[in-house]
């Protein structure tokens, strides 16, 4: 479970939310809402320590996650709204990468499974470059079983994609969340996951 | 046995991101084709100022090809750091575990290979054009091997400074130009000397390489860190 005590955001002299709190349980999906420029990105790169709030702060496993910040990272999978895979490899150059970093155990059989479920197989050897934006994003998506970590942090992850794709993104977590796992994401789309709770950042505007 | 264990999938990780580095830019070899033409390029419009004078050309040739070599170091500030930022690849690096400091020891290792390797293979044979002595080409080599991994971590440094930077480009080339100029003066100096007082010269250059091995991978690291952290 993660905590998120009386977080304050300020991004250049704007204060974008003031004083929120709010917890990610384990099992159950975190849905951010609100509006462009309401801070949901801010907040995502906050839970993951990508960006200092003004005041607050993050509690995971009952300590502040500066106190335990290596093991921390090693627990979550974070995509952002860009993709990271690299222009000039392979999409299976890319995947194996990701793999290779993150020391994954994931099988070959998985591996080509998880390939085949995103449409993914007849594009293996194609460079980056030539893929579209939503196969840009699938390819980014697989990010989610390669690492096997247990907290997803997703920033807008339906983005691009056909209705199929997203569908199968929604079972994917919601199987991650019976297993346990943590997910919080951003999203404009609906999903059809069963256990979720919604943070709307409208609410917490400040002027 | 855990213990081994992590070490091999640290040392994976870190192997892993060297030999992507390495085979993306190895099918953009057009960068660095580039560069060993400007290379060229700046040389013969040296020589084609000066006038073809042998006597002028054989004592200052070795200061105008270190003179390049720093030049050349500025136009390459590598684009690797700028990509993996502009993707948020560090964040990819910093969940895998990765502190910023072995990323950015990977980082000069493998733009000294891009970069400065292929200039070192290639200069001695630019250097018929001035007639040099076979005493001083091998002395231009080692002052290269020591003093090329400095002007790498000094542009990298550069370029992790300007991250955040998009617009004022020159500002990389004006940090990189100052601080190089040590190095010029201990290299130059190195193969002028001479023979028996050459070794001080590069003694002191070793040092600035040592010290900037020492300093450099904290100083890119922090400056990563700010620039990811805005």
């Amino acid at each position: 479970m993660i905590l998120a005590n009386n977080i304050t955001c300020r991004r250049g002299s704007k204060i974008i939310f003031r004083n929120l709190d709010f917890k990610i349980e384990d099992g159950i999906a975190t849905i951010i809402s609100g509006k462009n420029g309401s801070g949901k990105t801010s907040l995502l790169r906050i839970v993951c320590n990508l960006l200092v709030p003004k005041s607050g702060e993050i509690i995971w496993k009952g300590k502040s996650i500066y106190k335990n910040l290596e093991e921390y990272y090693k627990n979550i999978t974070y995509i952002a709204d860009n993709n990271c895979s690299k222009d000039n490899l392979t999409v299976i150059e890319n995947m194996n990468f990701w793999k290779r970093l993150y020391g994954s155990k994931i099988t070959y059989e998985n591996f080509m499974k998880l390939i085949d479920s995103l449409n993914l197989r007849e594009y293996m050897n194609q460079k980056v470059l030539f893929l579209s934006y939503g196969q840009k994003r699938k390819l980014e998506l697989t990010r989610l079983i390669i690492e096997e970590r247990n907290i997803w942090i997703l920033d807008e992850p339906f983005l691009g994609l056909d209705q199929d794709s997203i569908n199968i993104i929604g079972e994917t977590i919601s199987d991650h969340l019976a297993r346990k796992g943590m997910a919080i994401f951003s999203s404009h789309i609906p999903v059809s996951i069963s256990k979720k709770q919604y943070i709307d950042l409208d609410l917490h505007e400040s002027n | 046995m855990s213990q081994i264990k992590k070490i091999n999938i640290f040392i994976l990780s870190i192997v892993s991101i060297a030999i992507r580095d390495l085979l993306i830019q190895y099918r953009k070899l057009v960068d660095i084709v580039s560069l060993l033409t400007f290379f060229i390029i700046v040389m013969l419009i040296f020589i084609f100022s000066i006038g073809p004078y042998d006597e002028k050309l054989k004592d200052i040739g070795v200061s105008i090809i270190w003179s390049i070599l720093i030049l050349s170091s500025t136009i390459s500030t590598n684009k690797s750091l700028r990509e993996d930022f502009d993707d948020g690849s560090f964040a990819v690096y910093q969940f895998a575990g990765l502190s910023y400091e072995f990323i950015a020891i990977i980082k000069i290792i493998t733009s000294w290979i891009l970069y400065q390797l292929p200039l070192i293979i290639f200069i001695p044979l630019t250097t018929i054009i001035f007639e040099m002595p076979i005493q001083k080409i091998y002395m231009l080599v080692v002052t290269m091997l020591i003093g090329s991994p400095i002007l790498t971590v000094f542009s990298l440094i550069a370029s992790a400074m300007m991250l955040t930077n998009k617009k004022n480009l020159t500002i990389g080339s004006l940090i990189i130009l100052p601080i190089s100029v040590p190095v010029i003066i201990f290299a130059v100096g190195a193969i002028n000397a001479d023979p028996e007082i050459y070794k001080a010269q590069l003694y002191i250059l070793t040092s600035i390489l040592l010290a900037s091995f020492a300093i450099g991978p904290w100083i890119i690291s922090s400056c990563i860190k700010i620039s990811v952290k805005s």
